[in-house]
């Protein structure tokens, strides 16, 4: 009868030591050199049995040690914020400069539940080192020309430009449509609902301009959404942050404001974990849907508790609904950069440089 | 030529051994067990966990990659062989390049042992 050899058994029952990975890899085929190995020793006498099986059992822990060291590095690797991406893994000065945008978000919320209390001074300190950090990682974002651990902060910078153009052309929409209707808004809520639609419109427009426009002006930035679209969706991100402080006349509204800065940073933090493309920008879509309606659902909760709720109580529903309003417009912004793998080759300014 | 301090050589005698034993052909591993035995004349004799250790870390660098065998394999046998990527071949070539230059230097500066 063919009986498995002791030195078999032992290294079979040994291989549970080692990773899952590695067992379900090699295991089968370990087994099999060991028990080809075992054979030809024992062809050759006790000794040599002896000898071999000396020379395995020193060598398996060692073996076993560095195999799950190697896997736990890859692990940690893989695991490592901003490991799929480019300059990834991420330093710890990195990872702040991603989470900057939204540090400032939770500092500005800070300053509305201080304002009046006796920590003011520290937390408007501490906003004025926020603030110069920003500046720094927008030079040094520019310098650098748009480096993933920038993306948000420079987003914050377009943010500027895009949210007003779009707030600039929405005023300039309902002063001229006033007249008709003898009121800066008109009074059926349909058609305010209709009138974002329009906004919305507007809203994907200005931004998908203003993207092809920084994807003319810089081969860099191209280059970089070439190479992974989802990157454009992460600088488009912190677009979501300024909804966090609109309807600023509302008083009680900071802890739904907290939580859905907190959400939209838990979006940031999971992209630049997650591996896939469309993964990264499920997080970032999934983030802007939960974190808006959160206000939304503050703003319906605290609405009976403001002053003038007497007055334009039939508005609450409105008022809850405005900071998802925008939402349509936001969602379509995020997917946008999904595009830019179609522009064409040619795309972008070519540099010209003198012959010779 | 300098290496930078990236460079992944010099390498060990166990993965020298095993890049030269698959730059003959396509493997799997008690064969390359043996080739090593015989290539090595028995001065290097790896026990399989060290085999297979340097194989999986070998394999999950780009030296080596594993394809299934050619053609049909008796019962027992693995069905996948390993085999030395282009990148493998460049570092065993760097490799024997060192060894080379050393042993012409040691060649050159070495005493010749007396008579």
């Amino acid at each position: 009868m063919n009986r498995t050899h002791w030195i078999v058994s032992i290294h079979r029952t040994l291989l549970g030591l080692f990773p899952a990975r590695y067992r379900e890899e090699y295991g089968e085929e370990l087994l099999y050199a060991i028990q080809m190995a075992v054979e030809q020793a024992r062809s050759r006498g006790r000794l040599s049995t002896l000898r071999l099986a000396w020379r395995e059992l020193r060598d398996l822990p060692g073996a076993c040690w560095r195999v799950h060291l190697r896997e736990r590095r890859g692990m940690n690797l893989k695991l490592a914020p901003g490991a799929h991406l480019p300059e990834g893994p991420f330093k710890l000065w990195q990872l702040a400069a991603v989470f900057l945008p939204f540090t400032i978000a939770v500092l500005i919320v800070g300053l509305s539940l201080s304002a009046g209390e006796g920590y003011y001074g520290p937390v408007c300190g501490i906003g004025v080192v926020l603030l110069g950090l920003l500046l720094l990682v927008w030079i040094s974002g520019l310098v650098k020309t748009f480096p993933t651990w920038a993306l948000p902060s420079l987003g914050l910078f377009l943010l500027i430009f895009t949210y007003g153009l779009y707030l600039i052309s929405q005023a300039a929409t309902l002063t001229a449509l006033s007249p008709i209707w003898g009121g800066f808004w008109p009074d059926s809520i349909p058609l305010r609902l209709l009138m974002y639609v329009w906004f919305n419109l507007i809203y994907v427009v200005i931004a998908a301009a203003m993207m092809l426009v920084l994807l003319a002006l810089s081969p860099q930035l191209l280059q970089l959404a070439r190479k992974d679209w989802s990157l454009l969706s992460f600088f488009f991100y912190t677009l979501a942050i300024p909804y966090t402080f609109m309807n600023d006349e509302f008083h009680g509204l900071e802890p739904y404001q907290l939580v859905s800065i907190l959400i939209l940073t838990s979006g940031a933090g999971l992209f630049i974990v997650l591996p896939a493309r469309w993964a990264r920008l499920l997080a970032l879509l999934a983030a802007t849907l939960l974190a808006l309606p959160t206000l939304s659902l503050g703003l319906y909760r605290i609405f009976p508790f403001q002053y003038f709720a007497a007055e334009v109580a039939s508005f609450r529903v409105w008022e809850a609904l405005q900071p998802v309003l925008d939402l349509p417009a936001l969602l379509i912004i995020l997917c946008l950069p999904v595009l830019a793998r179609r522009l064409p080759a040619s795309y972008g300014i070519k540099r010209t440089h003198p012959a010779g | 030529m300098a290496h930078s301090t990236s460079s992944p050589l010099p390498v060990s005698e166990p993965v020298f051994f095993i890049l030269l034993s698959l730059a003959a052909g396509r493997k799997h591993g008690y064969a390359i067990l043996k080739d090593i035995e015989t290539l090595s004349r028995e001065a290097v004799l790896l026990s399989t966990s060290t085999l297979y250790g340097a194989l999986s870390r070998l394999e999950d660098q780009g030296y080596i990659r594993r394809v299934p065998a050619g053609q049909p394999v008796a019962p027992g046998l693995p069905r996948k062989v390993y085999e030395l990527t282009p990148q493998g071949l460049d570092l065993l070539h760097g490799e024997a390049e060192r060894l080379q230059r050393l042993s012409l230097v040691a060649q050159r500066y070495l005493p010749k042992p007396s008579a």
